[in-house]
Formats: C-alpha cells, sequence, structure tokens
C-alpha cells in the first residue's frame, strides 16, 4: 500500500537543474533511506515531499491517506498532490525534521513537544490529560521524557534532535521525513537514534524517510535505499541489492568491502580507502 | 467483543495518565507559577496606580483615591476638588501610563517572536521613529495649534504606518525573513530621524520645544478622549496578539519548522506585524517615544515565565504597566515641585537593568544562530565538494 507517490520530479533553482525526474513510491510501515554525496539533490528532494519547494515537472503525492487528517474537500479524493494541501493539512500527514533547526528562545523540551499539536488540538483542549498524554508518549518514545522541564538551549545537539523527532512524533504523522538526522551525533547516539526509527515504524506503521550519506547506518536500518547522483536516481531497492562495493565506487568514489554479517544480521560495509580510478 | 477492546483502551488510557502523572503535574504547576507571577504584576500594578494618583500638591490618601474614582464612577461625589483633581489631572495620566506599558510591551513581545530577534521592539522597527517624524512635520506647519493637537496626533499615526508598509513592501520583494525586515527597520528609522532633525534645525524656537517636548515621551496628557482612542487601540491590539500567541511559539523554531507543524510562518507575519504597528502607532501618537519598555518588558518576562507567548504576552504587558507607573512616580517624586518625563525614566531605568540581565545571565536566554538559514549551508556543502575534487 503507497502512501508516497514520487511521480517524475524535476527542479532547478534557476538555471541549475537540481532533479531530474525522479519516480519512486513508499510505503508504510517501512524506512526508506535516500542515500548520496553532498549536493547530490537529497534534501531537494526533501523539500519536494514536504512541499517547501514546487517541482517544475512532476509532483508528489500522497496515496491512502487517514481522511480524518484532511479537510472535507480532500477526503474523497484518493490521490492528492502535497502542493494543493494547506499547511495546517500537511502537517497533520507529514512531518519534517530539519537538519540544522534551532529555537530562538528558551523553551523547555515539553513546551516544544507540545507544539507539534499545533493542527491537532485546539486552544482549549491542549491542556486535557488526554493530549498531555500524547506528547508524553511521544517524549516517552524517544527518551526525552527524563528531561521534560529543561531549557532547550542547555541541551546537546543529540537531545534536542531527539526533541525535534519527539515533537514530530506529536504531530502523529503518517509519513515522517528525517533530513541527516545522524549528523553530528556520537557514534553510540547515531545508533540509538536508528534503533529508534526502527521502533517508531514499528510501533507507529508510518512511513519514515531518512535523508543520509551514511552508507553504514543506511545499509544497516533502511527497509529500502534509494541513491541519489546528481539529481538523479542511480539505484534503488533493497540494502542487500544496492549497497554493493560497484555502486560505492562509482556514486561515492570509496573502495568497500561489502557483505552479509552474520553478528549484525544485515549488511556491513567496511570503506578501505578512496578509489583513484584504475590503482 | 466490541466491550473488551473498549475497556482495554480505557484501560491503557488510564494507565498512560498514571504513568506520566508526574511529568504532567510538574508542567501544570509550571503554568500556576506563570499565572502567579502575572497575577502579582497586576495587583504591583493596582498599588503604583493609587500611588501615582496619591502624588501631587492637594492631597488625597492612597486609599482614598481609589474611593474618589470609585464615587465618581457611580455617580455619587463627594468632595468636588478631588474629584475635580482626580479626573482632570492625575487619572487620565495613571491611565496613560498603564496603556502604555501594556500596548508597548506586548507590542514588543510580539516582535521579537516574530522578528526572532531580542533587539526587536517599536524602536528600532521604525514605528517610533515615524510617529516622531509625522509629529515633527505637523508642528513645523503649525498644526499643534489647532483646538485639541489632534492633527499631530493623527501625522503621527499616519507616518508610524510608513516603516511598516515599507517592511512589507520589501519583505514582498526579498521572501520575509526576520534578518531583512529588522534592517529595513533600521534604515527607516535613520532616515525618519535625519529627516526630524532636518525640519527641526529650521523650525522657530517655540516650535522646537513643542518637537523636544514630544520627543522625550510623556504620558501627562489631559484629555480623555485621547485617552479612549488609546484604551481601544491597546485593547484591540493586545487582544489580537494574545489570539495569535500559539502561532507566535511555532515561529521561534524557523519558518521551515512552522510551516512543518503546521503555521504559514510568512502570512502569520505580515498579519502580526500589521496589528502591532497599528497597536505601537495607536500609544506613540499621543505619548511620543517612550522607548525601552518594548524592549526590557518582554526581556524580563521572559526570565520568570518562560518563551511560551501565551503568558508572555500577558506578563509583559502587565509588567510594562507597573514599570511605567513606576517611572512616573518616580518622575514626579526625584526632583521636588518638577517632574520629569516618563520616557527620561523608562530609558535611565531600563537601560541598566538590560545591562545587569546581559551581564549577569549565566545562560544566554537568546542565541543568534546564523546558520540558521539552511540554504546557505547546502551552498555551502555544494563548495566543499568542488573544493575536495581539485
Amino acid at each position: 500500500m503507497a502512501v508516497l507517490d514520487i511521480d517524475g520530479v524535476s527542479f532547478s533553482h534557476g538555471s541549475k537543474k537540481i532533479l531530474d525526474g525522479l519516480a519512486f513510491k513508499a510505503r508504510k510501515g517501512e524506512v526508506v533511506g535516500i542515500l548520496g554525496q553532498n549536493g547530490s539533490g537529497k534534501t531537494t528532494l526533501l523539500n519536494c515531499i514536504n512541499a517547501e519547494y514546487r517541482p517544475q515537472k512532476g509532483a508528489v503525492r500522497l496515496l491512502n491517506f487517514s481522511e480524518e487528517s484532511m479537510d472535507p474537500s480532500h477526503r474523497k479524493c484518493g490521490s492528492i498532490d502535497v502542493r494543493e494541501l494547506s499547511e495546517h493539512e500537511r502537517s497533520r500527514v507529514m512531518a519534517t525534521v530539519e537538519q540544522n533547526s534551532h529555537m530562538n528562545f528558551p523553551f523547555s523540551v515539553m513546551e516544544v513537544v507540545r507544539m507539534g499539536r499545533y493542527s491537532r488540538a485546539g486552544m482549549l483542549d491542549e491542556n486535557t490529560d488526554a493530549e498531555m498524554d500524547i506528547v508524553c508518549s511521544a517524549m516517552e518514545s524517544t527518551g526525552v521524557l527524563g528531561f521534560s522541564d529543561r531549557d532547550v538551549s542547555e541541551l546537546s545537539g543529540g537531545e534536542w534532535r531527539r526533541v525535534m523527532i519527539a515533537q514530530a512524533l506529536a504531530q502523529e504523522p503518517e509519513v515522517l521525513l528525517l533530513d541527516e538526522p545522524t549528523l553530528h551525533l556520537d557514534i553510540n547516539h547515531q545508533f540509538d537514534l536508528m534503533d529508534l526509527c526502527r521502533t517508531i515504524v514499528s510501533e507507529r506503521d508510518i512511513l519514515i524517510i531518512i535523508v543520509t550519506h551514511d552508507l553504514q547506518l543506511a545499509a544497516r536500518y533502511c527497509d529500502r535505499i534509494i541513491v541519489m547522483q546528481n539529481g538523479r536516481i542511480v539505484s534503488m531497492g533493497t540494502a542487500e541489492e544496492v549497497i554493493t562495493a560497484e555502486m560505492i565506487r562509482e556514486v561515492f568514489g570509496m573502495k568497500a568491502r561489502v557483505g552479509y554479517d552474520e553478528e549484525i544480521g544485515g549488511m556491513s560495509v567496511f570503506l578501505i580507502g578512496r578509489d583513484r580510478g584504475g590503482t | 467483543m466490541t466491550g473488551d477492546i473498549v475497556r482495554r483502551s480505557v484501560d491503557a488510557w488510564m494507565d498512560e495518565s498514571e504513568e506520566f502523572e508526574e511529568e504532567i503535574s510538574d508542567f501544570r504547576k509550571g503554568t500556576l507559577r506563570r499565572l502567579a507571577f502575572i497575577a502579582a504584576c497586576i495587583a504591583a500594578a493596582f498599588i503604583a496606580a493609587g500611588i501615582g494618583m496619591n502624588i501631587g500638591d492637594y492631597r488625597i490618601d492612597f486609599f482614598e483615591t481609589y474611593r474618589v474614582v470609585w464615587a465618581h464612577l457611580t455617580g455619587n461625589v463627594y468632595d468636588e476638588t478631588a474629584d475635580w483633581i482626580m479626573f482632570q489631572w492625575r487619572l487620565p495620566r495613571i491611565c496613560c501610563d498603564v496603556l502604555a506599558g501594556v500596548g508597548l510591551a506586548a507590542a514588543g513581545a510580539v516582535m521579537q517572536s516574530i522578528l526572532r530577534n531580542p533587539l526587536a521592539d517599536p524602536y528600532t522597527t521604525g514605528i517610533s521613529s515615524g510617529a516622531a517624524f509625522g509629529a515633527t512635520v505637523a508642528m513645523a506647519l503649525g498644526l499643534s495649534l489647532t483646538a485639541s493637537g489632534f492633527a499631530v496626533v493623527a501625522n503621527a499615526f499616519f507616518f508610524a504606518l510608513i516603516p511598516t508598509a515599507v517592511i512589507l513592501a520589501v519583505s514582498k520583494l526579498r521572501s520575509a525573513s526576520p534578518a531583512t525586515m529588522i534592517m529595513t527597520g533600521i534604515a527607516i528609522m535613520y532616515m525618519f530621524n535625519a529627516t526630524s532633525t532636518l525640519i527641526r534645525l529650521y523650525a522657530d524656537p517655540d516650535t522646537q520645544a513643542a518637537i523636544f517636548a514630544w520627543t522625550v515621551g510623556t504620558t501627562d496628557i489631559r484629555e480623555w478622549s485621547h485617552v479612549l482612542m488609546m484604551t481601544a487601540f491597546v485593547i484591540a491590539g493586545t487582544f489580537a496578539c494574545q489570539l495569535m500567541a500559539r502561532r507566535l511559539n511555532v515561529i521561534a523554531a524557523g519558518d521551515e519548522s512552522a510551516r512543518s507543524i503546521g503555521v504559514n510562518a510568512e502570512r502569520l507575519r505580515v498579519i502580526a506585524l500589521l496589528v502591532v504597528s497599528l497597536l505601537a502607532a495607536g500609544i506613540v501618537s499621543f505619548t511620543g517615544l517612550i522607548g525601552f519598555v518594548g524592549l526590557v518588558c518582554p526581556h524580563i518576562a521572559r526570565l520568570i515565565v518562560g518563551s511560551d507567548s501565551r503568558y508572555l504576552i500577558p506578563a509583559s504587558a502587565a509588567f510594562g504597566a507597573l514599570l511605567l507607573l513606576a517611572a512616573d512616580i518616580i518622575g514626579h517624586v526625584v526632583v521636588y515641585g518638577h517632574s520629569i518625563q516618563v520616557g527620561v525614566i523608562t530609558a535611565f531605568l531600563g537601560a541598566p537593568i538590560l545591562l545587569y540581565l546581559i551581564i549577569k545571565q549565566g545562560k544566554e536566554v537568546w542565541r543568534w544562530n546564523p546558520s540558521s538559514k539552511s540554504k546557505g549551508c547546502r551552498a555551502g556543502t555544494g563548495d566543499a565538494r568542488t573544493c575536495s575534487k581539485a
């Protein structure tokens, strides 16, 4: 059951073509990794999915969304272009955690997570127990409940990332978009965060799309991987299909050893070094 | 079967409620603390208003002041002289203190939120300078000689809206980023100030004095019609701000985050700026330039009630009223027989308070993060890639 249909999306910034006819579908209950080097158009693709940018060609459509999230006029159509939704509607279906967001003012963790309820709860029922429970359980699942009253400006990068994910979960989205969620995190926190993504997907049955340039994490944690280069999809499929030594050499210019690892129970990538063409 | 599902979900719900009981009750206690601060400010403002009404050559005791006001309102005046002095001289001033404090502080709180900048207030966005310019022009043209000086007020109001119009126009040209808006405001402020100075240079001494008095900022107005008009602006404006409060919170994490949560950040910014400009212009046109209230009050309130605009706006407003009343009292007692304009006192009070807060603060209440614009970052990473290739 597809929830997201990326249908021939092309996007140019001025005269520079950033995305060139991308097409794929994604389902609920899976973690999709978008892999590629800096400048390959990963984040732009994410911004087309969440309707931040308007693609010049093609469209991003939502399919089989839950009808109660939509305004009455959009309820009955089976598929809808994300650009046609109002911010309010979109935020009930889709949540984005940006790469480098930060708070300008000293809010507490709980306050920040509660903001995620904006499009779901009215001004008056925001303080009910039921609402507070949704907020608290979102905080619990990302492990930030323990410091719910801390000031967000005092948090470490990893803690802040988890707060932002909790905020996104509080939106109760069907599609969760994460832009480089593991960037600047310690190695153990990177794995925690990816574990968290897996738990969220299995508990809440949603679609998570992760933009990353981390081969190892993508290989281990994503159900499906889409590899991008110069605004095009060069490879797409399960980790076993996509993560190959050839792909890594061609796209990342790295020599690597790839194989199935018993202990991990998945693909392991061992980077040997820079591939300098033929040597 | 269905009953079973319902029972289970109810159990689960009850379970969760207990599970998070501690966090929820902590959070609610926090809310109570904020409400307590607001209530304390309002109570203190009432006391300050009493003291303010009590100051003057004709002696009316502290408790007597409220009794005189009550007697007038209920229509059985018992002390004609006290009543006359109160309603002709003292009460309009006190009302004006409260209104200007509430309005300017609320406007400051909202501006800081929408522009994501701690320096944003009616001053730095050019609204005050616009009003000053309007008043200067009106006085230089001799309009102040008309009946109640109303032309000055109208002109000030009109010119106060020009900076907002320019800010909005510029932000339409180059997508409405907070930095663009505040830079535009500052540019306009300098332009208006320069033009005002130019006019003042060529004005005759009497007009110069009038312009000077206006520029300093005073709440000493006598006209009840002015007070009523200010009341309308302040009540409508502050109420509108409060309605936007929840959305203003969301905007603090950036426009893209706000959109992801479901708020059209750009539209909110335009609407909020319009509301706040009308509010500030509605005050500044009557009182002249009262600085620092819009800057300092939200700053202090934020330390105590946090950043949630739903509490920050009323807390700033209540504190603003208190601050202006206090400034007015100080202005009337510090030099015997003379009153110093409230604008001077707020600057004298506000500047050291602000300095103290900036220096004393362990944690940064406000962070300026130049990397907040992710587009710039993306371009940067693109460069890095080409560099590594070379």
